[in-house]
């Protein structure tokens, strides 16, 4: 663990009065500057970390740091007040009786008049808000309140600042735009961020780091390409899209599909094992050319159905019998081209987007 | 923006009730008030253990069966008249078109302004042999003293009439808001399999709406049991008017409370009832599609029964007896309006002003603390503290006036016995023990408006607050109340009209020579003199159609799909 790290959590666990756990041994940190998020479905527990670091939740197991002072263990517990963390959230939680400017000074009321309402024009100007400063958030675009509620945060300085989910209230096609906003400001101020994210994309596009949560435990660390590239557990490879999966066994080192075998150097021999093929891995040429050079293998399919859809063209083919069972995948391609149902083509798969898991069985 | 909370956060209150039981100080306040609030019940319901010998062998004999069976024919009867009224006239406005349904949809609300006691004043000098109606009937028939018979108003059923006038908008209010949140589509759907609107209404809304229509009449029905004032001048004995008499009559207080006791079984019977039927009855509706009212238009003879229907309740409820009493206040307002009228009206304004400034602080510390940390302890004290609505008046002045005597018996005692001085009835002879009675009757109107205006405040609002470095009671200050500052109006203005209205435990409870509007209005009524207290009841009756404003402009629109709020968060 780097030792400028800004939150630092600690074997943290966490259950509610029930008994249930919402978190399992959570460890990770999150360095000066970086933008760290936590990504997993809703019930994952990520909220409740974030909860956890800002003091909203008394912590039942563990320890966590900030700026390398212990906030929370088992004989500390900092009040949210106190522990000076950025929050916006998905609501935004704007005061509604405050203009946007007593908004953005609230947690900075402290300061002398003069350095205060510097402070709060600068960083309406960052936000690109200074021209709403006296309106009030009803007033105001979803889009806006983000901003202010981000001025808002920032405004104390705060070693770090925690998003909840902060664009799934917004209109998708605004989305992009402020959350590009959003990283850019983040980053000129080289704020430390954690971010809660259900949206794989949106964590890709936002993190320097981030985590894969599931059932109150980190499946993976890593930054989004490795995540995406490299996934160690079938949980995470599924977790940024759907995907063909082939089950098979462990045969002299590889996994067959109708393809070619693919490699399980890491699989004992004899060991039940799934082959997962992102839809993109299945390349397919309308012009029946020769398949790419980083093609593994190929395999003759029927189409079955064709959808078109934003950026590609999702196929369903059929591959005939294989290990007793219907084989049916999914394939997606760039452009526009709608093939026919019937039509024959031959299929390539590419390695790097094809992941062998052991199939572990369930207790 | 509505609250939206996002799935994935974890609901406060389950992490927060695995400390319930660490009882802070904010907990410790919150029991506190909710303990203090329900002395009097306390206090009455430990008097069943108190002997009182003869007395209550004497009062079981003779006048409780009384009591219990003028009380049973009470409930019964209104029981059914608000069933009847308040049922008919909301599902005619709701679902029906027909001239003046818009007007009728509030003016419905008007007889809750008026106070039973002032509406049976007013009944009986318009009905009485010396009264306009007679007056006018001998006028027109040529008959004298003797030759007709005419039904007597004071009365049982005559009690029954004029409670059921005046409590059926409880009925009307809540089955009214039950079937506009029934899905139109379920009507829709019977319909397409056969049945008649009408049979509809029978086999679908009204069973769909039966536990608000059960929540209305036990309202009505405790209102009924808590009339001091109709009662007492009809002559018709009840548990109110029992209690009375043994305190001040018989100077006998244990009994008067043990008479409270057996009135609270009756209360607790009610409540029990209510809750029955509504976890029987709670039915969810399996479909969130609304679409506009049906609006059945009528025509020819049911468009004249409809707007009969409707207006009978309104006319007679509310038209003809304020209509009496402006008259009659113009003809004796030279007399009656003087300087003392004044000094009625500034008591009426003390008492309620303070009950409900009290009322709401108290119900502010209640609802934050439950906010800040909810819990079995929390919840279960703002419940206890909310419990007053139920009893009445009555009960409260005699559970009050016990402890507080005692209190101020140990005090004169002790100075007594230091310095030789007594310093007389601090808390029985004061204003205190009227106001404490109000806010413990009261609180649960206060506390209401209150938690449901907290509730629209996004918890998300208090954490970004805390994360900005304020602690909790600047939050409160801050960031609550400016926010819910009309809401604190209103629910400081409810308790008010309340108070002004509240006759029972006024009388019981004010101090010496200390009248209110409320008082003047029942004393003169007891002197027959009903033209002079005209003018105190129209002042009560006048600030009593205030909150009537309030609760209509609150419901218009209040359907979900139509109204502006339609946005579903």
């Amino acid at each position: 663990m780097s030792t400028d790290s800004v939150l630092t959590m600690e074997h943290v666990s966490h259950s509610y009065e029930d008994g249930t756990n919402v978190l399992n041994d959570i460890s990770f940190s999150v360095a000066r500057g970086e933008i760290f998020s936590l990504a997993g479905p809703s019930g994952c527990g990520k909220t409740t970390t974030l909860r956890l670091a800002a003091g909203l939740e008394p912590l039942s197991q563990g320890r966590i740091k900030i700026d390398g002072k212990v906030v929370a263990d088992s004989a500390t517990n900092v009040p949210p007040e106190k522990r000076h963390v950025g929050l916006v959230f998905q609501d935004m939680a704007l005061f509604p009786h405050l203009s946007v400017k007593d908004n953005v000074a609230f947690g900075i009321e402290h300061l002398p008049r003069t350095e205060r309402d510097a402070r709060v024009t600068e960083l309406l100007a960052q936000v690109s808000m200074a021209k709403f400063a006296d309106a009030f958030p009803h007033r105001l675009s979803g889009g806006q309140q983000q901003r202010v509620a981000l001025a808002r945060a920032l405004a104390p300085d705060p070693p770090i600042i925690l998003l909840d989910e902060p664009f799934s209230g917004l209109d998708p096609r605004l989305r992009i735009n402020i959350r590009e906003d959003t990283v850019n400001i983040l980053k000129q101020r080289g704020t430390t961020t954690l971010i809660v994210t259900h949206d794989p994309e949106e964590a890709m596009f936002l993190s320097d780091t981030m985590a894969v949560m599931r059932d109150g435990r980190i499946e993976q660390v890593g930054s989004p390409g490795e995540l995406y590239c490299q996934p160690v557990t079938p949980y995470v490879a599924l977790f940024f899209s759907a995907a063909n999966l082939i089950r098979g066994v462990v045969d002299q080192g590889v996994v067959n599909t109708p393809f070619c075998p693919v490699p399980a150097p890491q699989l004992a021999e004899g060991a039940r094992a799934v082959v997962l093929i992102r839809p993109e891995a299945l390349l397919m040429d309308p012009e029946g050319g020769p398949p790419p050079a980083t093609a593994m293998g190929s395999a003759e399919g029927t189409v079955i159905s064709a959808r078109m859809l934003r950026h590609s063209v999702v196929t369903r083919m059929d591959f005939g019998e294989f290990n007793g069972e219907r084989l049916s995948l999914r394939v997606r391609r760039a452009g526009h081209f709608i093939p026919d149902e019937g039509m024959r083509f031959q299929v390539a798969l590419d390695p790097k987007q094809t992941f062998v898991f052991p199939i572990r069985d369930k207790k | 923006m509505t609250a939206t909370l996002h799935p994935g956060t974890p609901p406060d209150a389950q992490a927060a009730a695995r400390r319930w039981w660490r009882l802070d100080g904010w907990s410790a306040l919150t029991v506190g008030i909710a303990l203090l609030i329900a002395v009097p019940v306390l206090v009455v319901l430990a008097h069943v253990f108190v002997p009182s010998g003869d007395v209550w062998a004497h009062l079981a004999a003779t006048l409780l069966p009384t009591y219990i069976i003028n009380s049973l024919w009470l409930m019964a009867g209104v029981g059914c008249g608000t069933l009847v009224i308040g049922v008919g006239t909301a599902w005619l406005v709701t679902m029906c078109r027909f001239p003046g349904q818009r007007l009728f949809e509030w003016a419905l609300l008007l007889p809750m302004a008026m106070p039973a006691y002032v509406i049976a004043y007013t009944y009986t000098g318009l009905l009485e042999f010396a009264g306009p109606v007679q007056d006018a009937l001998r006028a027109l028939t040529g008959w004298q003293r003797g030759d007709y018979w005419f039904p007597d108003i004071r009365s049982l059923p005559g009690a029954v009439a004029m409670l059921t006038l005046v409590l059926y908008p409880y009925v009307y209010l809540l089955s009214r808001a039950a079937f506009l949140e029934q899905s139109v589509c379920v009507l829709e759907v019977s319909r397409t399999l056969g049945r008649s609107p009408f049979r509809a209404f029978i086999s679908v809304a009204l069973p769909l709406a039966r536990p608000a229509i059960a929540t209305g009449i036990a309202l009505a029905l405790m209102e009924t049991l808590n009339d001091f004032g109709t009662v007492q001048y009809f002559a018709v004995d009840t548990f109110t008017t029992g209690i009375f008499r043994t305190w001040y009559g018989l100077g006998e207080p244990a009994a008067a409370a043990q008479l409270a006791a057996v009135l609270m079984l009756f209360i607790f019977v009610l409540i029990l009832l209510e809750r029955l039927s509504r976890g029987r009855g709670a039915i969810h509706h399996t479909t969130q599609r609304y679409r506009s009212l049906p609006g059945y238009r009528l025509k020819g003879g049911r468009k004249w029964c409809a707007l009969a229907a409707c207006s009978l309740p309104v006319a007679l409820g509310f038209l003809v007896p304020g209509t009496a009493l402006l008259l009659w206040s113009v003809e004796t307002a030279a007399e009656m309006v003087d300087s003392r009228f004044v000094d009625y009206a500034i008591n009426s304004f003390i008492l309620a002003t303070a009950a409900s400034v009290l009322a709401v602080a108290l119900a502010v510390v209640i609802a934050y603390g439950q906010r800040l940390r909810p819990g079995p302890i929390r919840a279960g004290a703002a419940r206890l503290a909310g419990m007053g609505y139920a009893v009445p008046g009555a009960v409260i002045a005699v559970g009050v006036l016990i402890p507080f005597a005692w209190i101020d018996g140990v005090i004169n005692d002790l100075f007594r016995a230091a310095f030789d001085l007594e310093p007389g009835l601090i808390l029985s002879g004061t204003i205190c023990a009227v106001t404490f009675a109000y806010v413990v009757r009261f609180l649960a109107v206060s506390l209401n408006t209150v938690e449901a205006s907290f509730a629209k405040i996004t918890p998300h609002m208090d954490d970004a607050a805390r994360s900005l470095g304020k602690r909790p009671l600047q939050i409160l200050a801050r960031i609550h109340l400016p926010i819910m500052g009309s809401s604190l109006l209103t629910a400081g203005l409810l308790v008010f009209v309340d108070v002004m209205k509240e006759l029972p435990a006024t009388l019981i409870l004010r101090p010496f020579n200390f009248d209110t509007l409320a008082i003047r209005t029942y004393q003169l009524a007891s002197d027959e003199r009903l033209a002079d207290s005209s003018s105190a009841a129209l002042a009560i009756l006048v600030v009593g159609i205030i909150p009537v404003i309030l609760l209509s402009i609150a419901i218009a629109g209040s359907r979900p799909g139509s109204g502006k709020k339609s946005h579903p968060g």
